[in-house]
């Protein structure tokens, strides 16, 4: 059967499908199809507001949709390539990060060209060793000879991404609050650039960057795909000097989006840039982390005041 | 792709899978995907119609309309007995079925 023939059919089944659910519902519902009727509404979108309801009321624990049908979380993340993380903290703990992003936020105004462009060399050089004193990580443009396709340009708001096979969205809040802050994005129906997420603060703090459009790229595709997988990057937004360490964890997005890199719902948070248009100007570098010292989250002076680079 | 309610609740990844299976181009999984979706919410709203006593589906309809998402949930979890178990249901044989459609084209 040709692809176009398969396609053709499962959607014609699906279709049918969907019209006999509407008839049968209809039918036995009768003096609610008369509701909709006279008040002018239709069946579709009443059954997709009450659906989004229920994922609401579901991740903010109204209801308990834990056991039953949906697999449980793995005790531990499964993922195609396991890889060790020699993280031991975790900076969403961290409460406070405006002293550093005041100070950051001051010495980039003075270095960072008002419209977004790609930065020349002495300017990414200043960059860094203003980024990396101030916040006490030692970054860089080019790192083991690898480089983004531009440090600066815009990133936009992404969807929460499958972590672990049978994850859903309602796992990635713990509350009403989280819910509204993170939940709100939704997830996203595939996989991210490199499959599932060794584990959960990857997914949290995740990045998406334009590997294909990276100078390395075109030399050799699979070394730089290797080598971007779950990469550390920190982004900071310009304007307020708020920064958040995190991994590359998808490729994208698009080049006719006509913007450079993507953010989860968190990083997009912790950049100031969460709510509105979720898309801003900002700064990217990768972090020089040999170490793996380096947590993932928001940049706060209580990590790294007064500290050499690490 | 537009967000998917069914989604939220599970994993599309084996259905996904399934239709890779099936050399269906990639442009066309969202129109695949995205009709799942209308036929998970389509089960939903039937199930919980068919649960409330006549009287309390037009108050239902109203709350829903209104957007009162606390409010929606409270009255249908005082109504429905057992309506998490319920959903899950529905979300497992949603799934079930479309895995079989898919199986179905696979011979």
């Amino acid at each position: 059967m040709s692809k176009k023939r398969t396609f053709l059919k499962l959607k014609k089944k699906l279709l049918l499908r969907q019209r006999d659910l509407l008839n049968e519902l209809e039918e036995k519902h009768q003096e609610t199809s008369q509701w909709l009727k006279d008040h002018k509404k239709d069946l579709s979108s009443l059954s997709r507001d009450f659906a989004e309801t229920a994922a609401t009321s579901a991740a903010t624990g109204i209801l308990l949709l834990a056991s039953g049908s949906i697999p449980l979380k793995p005790a531990t993340l499964e993922t195609d390539n396991p890889i060790v993380v020699s993280q031991t903290t975790s900076t969403s703990q961290v409460s406070s990060s405006e002293d550093v992003s005041e100070v950051l936020a001051e010495k980039l105004e003075k270095q960072v060209p008002g419209k977004v462009r790609d930065l020349n060399e002495q300017e990414k050089a200043d960059l860094e060793k203003i980024i990396s004193e101030t916040t006490g990580v030692a970054v860089k443009s080019n790192l083991e000879g690898y480089q983004l396709n531009t440090n600066y340009g815009y990133i936009g708001g992404e969807q929460h991404l499958y972590r672990f096979a049978g994850d859903n969205l309602i796992r990635h809040v713990k509350n009403a609050r989280e819910w509204l802050m993170f939940g709100r994005s939704g997830i996203a129906p595939n996989r991210g650039a490199w499959g599932y997420f060794p584990n959960e603060d990857f997914e949290r703090y995740y990045v998406a960057v334009q590997t294909f459009l990276s100078p390395n790229w075109r030399s050799n595709p699979k070394a730089t795909y290797d080598w971007f997988r779950f990469r550390k990057v920190m982004v900071i937004n310009p304007k307020s000097g708020q920064a958040v360490v995190t991994v590359v964890g998808d490729a994208g997005p698009a080049d006719w989006t006509g913007k450079h890199y993507g953010g989860s719902p968190e990083v997009m948070h912790y950049l100031g840039l969460g709510i509105g248009p979720r898309k801003g100007a900002v700064l990217m570098f990768f972090v020089d982390d040999k170490e793996g010292r380096i947590p993932l989250g928001p940049v706060s002076d209580k990590f790294f005041q007064g500290s050499e680079p690490l | 792709m537009s967000k998917l309610t069914y989604a939220q609740f599970v994993d599309p990844e084996v259905i996904l899978l399934k239709l890779r299976g099936l050399e269906i181009k990639e442009e066309e999984f969202p129109e695949i995907l995205n009709l799942v979706d209308e036929i998970f919410r389509i089960r939903l709203l039937s199930l919980i119609l068919s649960e409330l006593e006549e009287g309390d589906k037009i108050h239902f309809l109203k709350l829903v309309d209104l957007d009162s998402g606390v409010e929606v949930v409270d009255f249908v979890k005082t109504k429905v007995v057992n309506i998490e178990d319920k959903i899950q249901i529905i979300v497992q044989e949603v799934h079930n079925q479309v895995l079989e459609d898919i199986s179905d084209l696979e011979f």
